[in-house]
């Protein structure tokens, strides 16, 4: 007896008893099962995968030379720009019209809802990942092997190409915009300068005055030679201020050309070194080395780089000029003006004070104290104007350099030199599909075929409530007795033939098998 | 060898009730049915099957026997099944003070195998030496006894009786192919539905068959359906439950088993043949 009735092998023993009754059945379930998923791998369409590999190369030798004036994109903010570029309407239809499921406008267009559809279609099946921050994996999927890799290749060609348009694209407006600034802030700067060329032009010939920069040289023994105590401390703190704007005139243009300078100068080390380090190398090595062959490329490059970096420089030395072109009126009217301010304390120095040595007539004096103070608030103008000239003039240098910044990223974008994308590995034509293949889905239907009928079997026992043991009901009522299940002969008859059916059905269902394997082994 | 009461010529209630007949000729003619075979006999010996006077299988042992049964008889295999059944009975009895008793075999449903269980069970109690059992079929729906067993019914049975009661029982009782096993069949079935278990013609029958020294089977009908099995148990000392395989759920069995004075009810009998 068996004193659990929900044991486990009380179940396995229904179960099998279930399975005997019910043979027939379940080997139908099985042969429809095995038979629906032979089916089900001979009409399910292949898929192909093609995967195409690009390398960015954002981190060459470019970078530490343009250090400070080329700006290069950062590889992981241009691809996802790139991956929103590429899967859009655009160049979705791009590729539609090239893997032919668009024909050109001769022919019948979709419509709106099909061509999204496809268009939702054909970005399912492509994938662009960035793995790491220097590679781009790019895969496709499709039923036509060929297709696939000649749109995996073309969508690898157009992502490049978006790429790099993209970053030139957007180099060119910086540069334009900026140049655009800068000419805004030379127009201001020749306006600014124009106004204190008149203004030194208004500046009256009177002693004690403020020379213009074209104004006649002093005369000398006027009475231009007596100066009060605050117009000297005037004079003074005027000197101070030519002085710093000369010296800032000269410092300006000597930076600039001292930072191109140096770029130029570290290309030619970065030269040198490299062309060091092939002559050592090919002491040991042959030209066809590796390293001998990487070395003899970043030279090449080197050497670009440094010819870029003179070109640099001369540019940098040609706009310099152009800039002090107009500087040059006002430094030479500022050198004349200090020159003249020098003369004046000079004089002043040497001559005695008037307050105490002087003795001329108040009416004079009185006069020529008001025609000082009328120099005095011309004085006022001017400054205002040389303040707002040097801030200006300022600013119209920083641009200037900034716009040579802009044009040496514009002119690296162009020749593709701080963004390098290349396809190091372009898609091949698969070999084989990637999807499940037939022996896959025909063993998975093997597998379901079995299962199937068990689940059949366990779901008829676990919930059809009926009594199919003893121990199922001994509990419940008094259990007398049971009659155990011995076949006659003739019912051994009957199983046997429902057995021998059961195992024809088995049996055709791996016939069909290994005939449809054998014909596709043939086919192919 | 012992003796046994009645006879199998099935001519008369007469010959049963006359006490102890020998029947030297059982073994002599090998005439036994493949339910007699009981451990205390040798397999060597008998257990040949004659069957409507014809031998079936000659002395040469149980695998024959076994492969060539006749239709509705238990297996070989089952037989201990049987007595083991009986032997429970037979415990009960006893505890009831009861010599010889009437046993109502019905089913839950129809198809369970009660007329299946109640023939061997009755051919069980003929395995014993000197004892006879008697199975009525009171099957009104699907009366089957008569051809598992091989009996005539053209003189008719059961239901010719209750609708006649003048008969003589001893005319409705017919001999079957198993020595000791005698048979009621239900006869032809009749032709507007009547309460013939309730009638005083039943109980008259049943007094008669008390009176024979005999074990009495009543072969049911079906629980689910019709009240007539819970009639026929008040003529019973015991009721089996006779229970199929898949046939019914556990909530049913309790409830049917419920329908039986439970002083009466043996228990129920798991038929996986079924």
């Amino acid at each position: 007896m068996i004193s659990d009735p929900t044991s486990l092998s009380d179940h396995v023993t229904v179960l099998l008893k279930e399975g005997q009754r019910r043979l027939l059945t379940l080997a139908a379930l099985f042969s429809v099962v095995a038979v629906v998923a032979l089916g089900v791998g001979l009409l399910l369409p292949k898929r192909y995968d093609a995967s195409t590999l690009i390398l960015v190369e954002a981190n060459n030798i470019i970078k530490p030379l343009m250090e400070g004036r080329g700006v290069p994109t950062s590889v992981a903010d241009q691809t996802a720009v790139v991956n929103q570029i590429v899967l859009g309407r655009k160049i979705m239809r791009e590729v539609l019209l090239f893997g032919g499921w668009v024909q050109p406008p001769p022919k019948r267009q979709p419509d709106p809802r099909e061509e999204e559809r496809l268009l939702k279609q054909l970005r399912s099946h492509i994938k662009i990942e960035s793995t790491r921050d220097e590679m781009v994996h790019i895969s496709f999927s499709d039923s036509d092997p060929q297709r696939t890799y000649k749109v995996a290749n073309k969508l690898a060609e157009i992502y490049v190409r978006e790429s790099q348009a993209g970053k030139e694209r957007e180099s060119r407006d910086a540069f334009e915009f900026i140049d655009k600034q800068v000419k805004e802030y030379g127009d201001k700067l020749a306006d600014i300068h124009e106004k204190v060329l008149t203004q030194y032009r208004k500046q009256p010939q009177k002693p004690g005055s403020v020379d213009a920069p074209v104004a006649a040289p002093q005369q000398p023994g006027s009475a231009r030679s007596k100066i009060s105590a605050e117009e000297l401390a005037d004079l003074r703190a005027e000197e101070a201020l030519l002085t710093t704007q000369i010296s800032r005139n000269s410092k300006a243009t000597a930076t600039g050309t001292r930072n191109d300078l140096r770029v130029e100068e570290q290309a030619r080390s970065r030269v040198l070194q490299l062309q060091g380090e092939l002559d050592r190398m090919l002491g040991t090595m042959t030209d066809e080395h590796p390293d001998v062959k990487r070395v003899k490329r970043e030279l090449t490059t080197a050497k670009e780089e440094l010819a870029r970096a003179e070109k640099v420089v001369v540019d940098r030395e040609a706009a310099a000029q152009l800039a002090s072109q107009r500087d040059d009126d006002v430094a030479r009217a500022a050198k004349s003006r200090i020159e003249d301010v020098r003369r004046r304390i000079a004089e002043a120095t040497n001559t005695p004070i008037r307050r105490t040595e002087t003795a001329a007539p108040r009416v004079a004096a009185t006069t020529e104290t008001n025609d000082e103070m009328r120099g005095v608030g011309r004085d006022t103008t001017l400054s205002e104007l040389l303040r707002r000239y040097e801030a200006t003039r300022d600013l119209y240098q920083d641009l200037l350099k900034r716009r040579e910044n802009a044009r040496v990223s514009m002119e690296l974008d162009a020749q593709h030199r701080g963004f390098t994308m290349r396809v190091q590995e372009p898609a091949e034509m698969p070999a084989s599909a990637s999807s499940l293949r037939l022996m896959h889905l025909t063993l998975i239907g093997l597998f379901l075929a079995l299962l199937v009928p068990i689940g059949f079997l366990v779901a008829i026992v676990r919930f059809d409530r009926r009594v199919r043991s003893p121990q199922q009901i001994q509990r419940l009522v008094p259990l007398l007795g049971s009659i155990t299940y011995s076949p006659t002969h003739r019912e051994r008859s009957r199983f046997r033939s429902r057995g021998m059916l059961a195992a024809l059905m088995v049996v055709g269902v791996f016939v069909v098998y290994i005939a449809t394997f054998l014909i596709k082994l043939r086919t192919t | 060898m012992s003796t046994r009461r009645g006879d199998n010529g099935g001519s008369g209630g007469g010959r049963r009730g006359g006490g102890d007949v020998d029947r030297p000729d059982v073994r002599d003619r090998n005439d036994v049915d493949e339910t007699r075979v009981d451990s205390a006999l040798p397999p060597s010996r008998a257990l040949a099957v004659r069957r409507h006077g014809q031998l079936l299988v000659p002395q040469s042992g149980l695998p024959q026997v076994a492969a060539r049964l006749p239709v509705g008889m238990a297996t070989m295999e089952q037989v201990d099944g049987f007595r083991e059944l009986r032997t429970r009975l037979l415990a009960m009895a006893t505890a009831l003070d009861l010599q010889y008793f009437t046993t109502l075999v019905v089913p839950m449903t129809a198809g369970s195998g009660a007329s299946f269980v109640a023939r061997n069970l009755a051919a069980a109690f003929t395995l014993q030496d000197n004892q006879m059992a008697m199975l009525v079929d009171c099957n009104l729906r699907h009366p089957t006894q008569h051809q598992a067993l091989g009996a005539r019914t053209d003189d008719g049975g059961l239901f010719d009786f209750l609708e006649q009661p003048h008969a003589a029982i001893d005319q409705l009782v017919r001999p079957t192919a198993i020595p000791g096993l005698h048979l009621i069949p239900a006869g032809h079935p009749p032709s507007r539905p009547r309460e013939y278990f309730s009638s005083p013609a039943m109980r008259m029958l049943m007094s008669a068959l008390r009176q024979e020294s005999c074990y009495v089977f009543l072969d049911g009908p079906p629980t689910k359906g019709s009240p007539d099995a819970r009639i026929l148990a008040d003529l019973a000392d015991f009721v089996i439950l006779v229970l199929g395989y898949g046939c019914a759920t556990t909530d049913t069995i309790v409830q049917t088993a419920a329908m039986f004075d439970p002083a009466k009810f043996a228990g129920v009998v798991f038929n996986e043949r079924s």
